[in-house]
């Protein structure tokens, strides 16, 4: 038996002590090298105004009653009113396509990716400045560039999958592989991955429990942003969907605006809402993050 | 927020284990001839290691002799080249981590950040199937033998670096394993909370009578906690013995220069018997050939006396119950002597030295 110790517990008034943050607490590093608050706000204010404005505009231009002037709100009315008329049909259509092209986007580029960055990091590790690479190469190559060597691969998809609006997503997936990547990497560099694998192999789990229970739980965030990006820039995409000859949003935004301008700056006005509220939710995102790692 | 008491008996801890583990018994370790080559690299080089049941091995090496190699292998975490390993007579090379039913603390925090403390420990009894309500208690009683039973709710990130390798101490030993492997647990937490931890595991280790190899490279932490240190150059054990045998009596100057302090004496060897500044010493470990060598001399083999040779100190530390003094010869040698706190010692003062003449490893000049 051993001897009568006492054995030390945790002391969290020593330096030893949980971090946990403090209520109220201000950080105020790096204050006195930052811009002054006068200068903060003015820079923010301009900020505000060179991107609020033409929202404003944009908006202020769907409630205006044509050439008579003031304000209506019968080209909302149009949109929503319940009976779609043939201006606004292809709108819902190119929508509707571009969240399935969403959908699948975010799912084919997710299986794919995070499986392979996990994969490469925990066991091939000198592969990580190759995956980089071809992950970023889509940056430097020209959509219409891409559209010419995808055109003869979409045939041969076309015959296997049909011409189906969603096999889009296929040449998406390539396009938003960039960010999703630099995503993900974030993700995986702030958590060491190696050793939560290690610790969970260590204690008996499969590599599927592994990854079901320790490494995506911890790669959500990074997941998520993925997401998003993905989502904004498949929304915001024109230029293969045209030259491949399907309806997104904004191919149908293109040929709404050619019969009804206002229908098509309300939905450019909606889209673009919509793109701001993924990018706070991105912020946020991000936020927690660097919050749970501090 | 609750702070937890500040100490628990040990009687309380040793019932806390004791409920997890009535009939624990360690299991027998066989690593033999185990090598590991990184392409041209030879980590490990015929490593051969065996530990008794419930005994508590220290691999004690400099940066890059393969220790935490040897302990990866062990793990199953790092594929060996060849050689046999085995655990209670069964061999395990073969065996993926997950089926080798080791437990392991990492030298970086491990702990699951999206899990609370609680469920981090219960996660090995959750991949064994074992049911909620009795991995709950055992995982409790798990962390109540750390002494973190009121955090068991926290996460990760609001536990101090202590705390988080508690609770990984406690997240390794619940599944009741084989082996326990601790890699360099203590070297990220600052030197109080180290001695506390050291402390703690060497008393769980020994009720648990689990079989433990510990990587260090704190020469001090593997004499302090180890029932026997191996010291590792080159991916080879170069020595492996209880402390005292390491200290007293090391097989080479290796292992002399590396465990403990000493001070490297210009001598002669003749026959076996090493002559400086007048003394004679024995050659402990391998023989060398006649002629000049470098004989290692404890500090505590050098003393202060009335008539020897001459010196002047250079600088005294104070250790507590001891003292160290450095001093300089009058030949410009530098040595090292430990003595008695209340012989104070002022820099610039002259005094003499001598050699107790207890026996010292050499090496080649």
């Amino acid at each position: 038996m051993t001897a009568l110790t006492d054995i030390p517990r945790a002391t969290p008034e020593a330096q030893d002590a949980p971090r946990l943050p403090r209520r109220g607490a201000v950080r105020h590093r790096g204050a006195d090298v930052g811009p002054s608050r006068t200068t903060r706000v003015v820079v923010l204010l301009i900020t505000a105004l060179f991107l609020g404005l033409p929202l404003f505009a944009l908006g202020a231009f769907t409630v205006r009653g044509g050439l008579k002037g003031g304000v209506t709100l019968s080209h909302w009315h149009d949109l929503f009113g319940g009976e779609l008329g043939a201006s606004s049909g292809p709108l819902w259509t190119g929508l509707q396509n571009s969240l399935l092209l969403s959908v699948v986007t975010v799912v084919v580029m997710l299986a794919l990716l995070v499986p392979t960055m996990i994969l490469v990091r925990l066991h091939m590790p000198r592969l990580e400045k190759t995956l980089e690479f071809v992950c970023l190469l889509p940056l430097t190559i020209p959509t219409v560039a891409l559209v010419v060597g995808l055109a003869p691969v979409f045939s041969v998809v076309a015959r296997i999958f049909g011409s189906g609006s969603w096999t889009l997503a296929f040449a998406y997936v390539i396009v938003t592989l960039p960010y999703s990547y630099r995503a993900i990497q974030a993700n995986l560099v702030a958590v060491d991955v190696v050793t939560l694998a290690e610790a969970a192999r260590s204690l008996g789990a499969s590599w599927t429990a592994t990854m079901r229970d320790v490494l995506l739980p911890n790669l959500r965030r990074g997941m998520l942003a993925a997401s998003f990006i993905s989502i904004a820039v498949v929304l915001g995409e024109f230029t293969i969907a045209s030259l491949l000859s399907r309806t997104n949003l904004q191919t149908a935004l293109v040929l709404v605006s050619k019969r009804d301008p206002y229908v098509s700056n309300i939905v450019v006005l909606m889209s673009l809402l919509f793109a701001l509220v993924l990018l706070f939710a991105l912020g946020r995102v991000g936020t927690q993050s660097r919050r749970s790692r501090s | 927020m609750t702070a937890p008491n500040t100490t628990m008996t040990a009687t309380e801890a040793v019932g806390a284990v004791n409920a997890v583990r009535p009939d624990a018994e360690g299991a027998t370790v066989e690593m033999i001839d185990v090598v590991k080559d990184y392409g041209n690299a030879r980590a490990l080089s015929g490593f051969t290691l065996s530990m008794q049941p419930g005994e508590l091995v220290a691999l004690l090496g400099p940066s890059g002799c393969g220790k935490t190699t040897a302990l990866r292998a062990l793990a199953g975490l790092t594929p060996i080249t060849s050689g046999t390993m085995r655990v209670d007579g069964e061999a395990v090379a073969h065996l993926p981590t997950n089926k080798r039913d080791v437990g392991m603390v990492f030298q970086s925090y491990s702990l699951f950040p999206h899990m609370t403390a609680q469920d981090n420990v219960e996660y090995g009894l959750r991949m064994r199937k074992v049911p909620k309500a009795e991995r709950r208690e055992r995982a409790a009683e798990m962390l109540a033998s750390v002494g973190l039973d009121e955090l068991g709710h926290r996460y990760a990130h609001e536990l101090s670096g202590g705390q988080q390798q508690r609770v990984a101490l406690a997240r390794a030993l619940v599944t009741r394993p084989s082996v326990l492997l601790l890699d360099e647990p203590l070297s990220a937490l600052d030197a109080k909370v180290r001695v506390e931890l050291r402390e703690l595991i060497r008393l769980i280790q020994t009720e648990l009578r689990i079989t433990t190899l510990f990587v260090t490279h704190d020469q001090e932490e593997a004499l302090a906690m180890a029932d026997r240190v191996a010291v590792m150059s080159n991916g080879v054990i170069r020595q492996i013995g209880t402390p005292e045998d390491l200290y007293s009596r090391p097989t080479s100057a290796f292992v002399a220069d590396f465990v403990g302090l000493s001070n490297p004496v210009p001598a002669t060897l003749t026959g076996g018997t090493i002559t400086a500044y007048g003394t004679t010493f024995e050659l402990l470990g391998d023989p060398l050939p006649d002629g000049p060598v470098v004989a290692l001399v404890r500090p505590e083999d050098v003393t202060f006396t009335e008539d020897g040779i001459p010196a002047t100190v250079i600088t005294s530390s104070f250790l507590g119950s001891l003292r160290r003094t450095i001093v300089r010869l009058d030949d410009a040698s530098v040595l090292t002597v430990q003595h008695d706190a209340s012989d104070v010692r002022f820099a610039g003062a002259r005094a003499n030295i001598a050699f107790t003449g207890r026996p010292v490893s050499a090496r080649k000049v």
